[in-house]
């Protein structure tokens, strides 16, 4: 089994940005289509590092998972990506809270 | 092109839906020559004074947009007071003048007040004049100006946020917050003040957002003001609810304030969208002083530290939408 830890600070960025490609600096978009999404492709299991950074804005968050909730189902994504996340309980019930809704929709 | 710019009528009648890809430019042939004399109002502020602020602000425009002339002289001579958020309107507007009607000359005479010219000096306007005033500064006010963007950009809300650690401290939750809530205002300036509708793009209009920020150490200030010269809060709203069949207010003041203060409450019930607003209103419900001022279109709002939202139509109405925030703590 492949598993990768992937740490979103040193990796990516400290400061993400907004939902879509085309109208924001790293954004949400961004960072599924070109990181997390070919990740969970290539790996059996990936550990998503997101601490250190100066904040995750929701709709950044919703723009990362929502879609991967839809593919995948949430209990599939669930076992697929661990997300580590311990200075931010914010960002942490926004993402929980993101999973529940695109859950409901699928 | 006038029929887009008296916002009188706006929004203007439905077209086809077609994508603005290119910057137009008035042709030299379209110049005015005769020269024309634009007053600043004394009190050049848009939160205390908005009324005489923004018939400036349609006088520039008519000025320089809809009848644009060779020369325009800027009668600086009568301001006794600046606030920050009526400069990054006039910021946005010459940006939007260099850019559309180049051909404008843009002259004018030094203010009698040295504080205004110093602030002028200070968030870059001179610079459209091609002067620089070297009067001794006296402002314990840092400003940080980022002139304009059209992408939503994080690192001018890191920018901010440094700027800000030498005269408030927030925690790092707090700097968290600010942080988020910086970005979702940014980026709903990105998505939705400027929709791709042909009716919604008059030929000068640059998608582009301008903020400017200042700290004081001195009074433990900051202040954050955005402006975009999009279709408004309001707009924006209706035009959504009318996808989502939601009831909403009749009045583009209570409008403005359902969302910002009801946003708070859908942003606890797990919501990932209009979360900006609402989180900078609870930072000035939090903090010893301060207030969230929105003045678009038609109307201003305020949301005063402790006090319940107010609104007021104005007179006159505004081009685009400004965002003040400010705290003190």
């Amino acid at each position: 089994m492949k598993t990768l830890t992937y740490n979103f600070a040193e990796e990516f960025t400290v400061s993400p940005g907004g939902r879509y490609e085309a109208r924001s600096e790293k954004s949400g978009e961004e960072f599924r289509k070109a990181v997390l999404q070919p990740l969970l492709e290539k790996y059996d299991r990936v550990i998503l590092d997101l601490n250190g950074v100066f904040g995750f804005p929701p709709s950044f968050l919703d723009e990362v998972f929502g879609p991967l909730v839809k593919k995948y189902g949430r209990s599939e994504l669930e076992r697929r990506l661990a997300i580590s996340l311990s200075d931010d309980d914010v960002a942490l019930r926004v993402i929980s809270s993101v999973y529940e809704k695109h859950s409901s929709r699928t | 092109m006038r029929r887009y710019l008296r916002s009188v009528s706006w929004p203007p009648p439905r077209r086809l839906a077609v994508k603005v890809t290119r910057k137009q430019k008035r042709k030299p042939s379209q110049y005015q020559r005769s020269a024309l004399v634009v007053k600043f109002p004394p009190r050049f502020d848009l939160i205390e004074s908005p009324d005489d602020t923004v018939n400036f602000f349609e006088e520039l425009r008519s000025a320089i947009l809809i009848r644009p002339r060779r020369k325009v002289a800027m009668d600086h001579q009568s301001i006794e007071q600046v606030s920050p958020a009526s400069g990054v309107v006039l910021i946005a507007e010459l940006f939007r003048a260099d850019s559309y009607a180049p051909r404008c000359k843009k002259t004018g005479n030094l203010p009698k007040r040295a504080e205004v010219a110093e602030i002028l000096q200070k968030i870059g306007y001179w610079k459209y004049f091609g002067v620089t005033y070297t009067g001794k500064s006296s402002s314990n006010r840092q400003f940080m100006l980022h002139e304009s963007g059209n992408r939503t950009t994080p690192k001018v809300v890191v920018d901010m946020i440094v700027h800000f650690r030498e005269a408030v401290r927030f925690t790092a939750r707090e700097e968290k917050r600010l942080y988020v809530a910086l970005i979702e205002c940014l980026d709903n300036v990105m998505n939705h003040a400027y929709p791709y509708q042909r009716r919604y793009n008059p030929p000068c209009l640059r998608h582009h957002w301008w903020v400017l920020a200042y700290r004081d150490s001195e009074t433990h200030e900051v202040c954050v003001c955005f402006y975009d010269q999009g279709v408004g809060i309001s707009e924006t709203m209706r035009r959504r609810a009318d996808n989502q069949l939601v009831l909403i207010p009749e009045t583009d003041g209570e409008l403005i304030i359902k969302a910002v203060v009801e946003g708070y409450q859908s942003r606890h019930l797990g919501s990932t969208r209009g979360t900006g607003l609402p989180s900078l209103k609870q930072f000035t419900d939090e903090a010893e002083s301060g207030e969230l001022v929105i003045v678009s279109r038609g109307v201003m709002c305020t949301f005063p530290h402790g006090k319940p939202p107010v609104y007021r139509d104005l007179a006159t109405p505004f081009c685009g939408t400004l965002i003040q925030w400010r705290i003190c703590r």
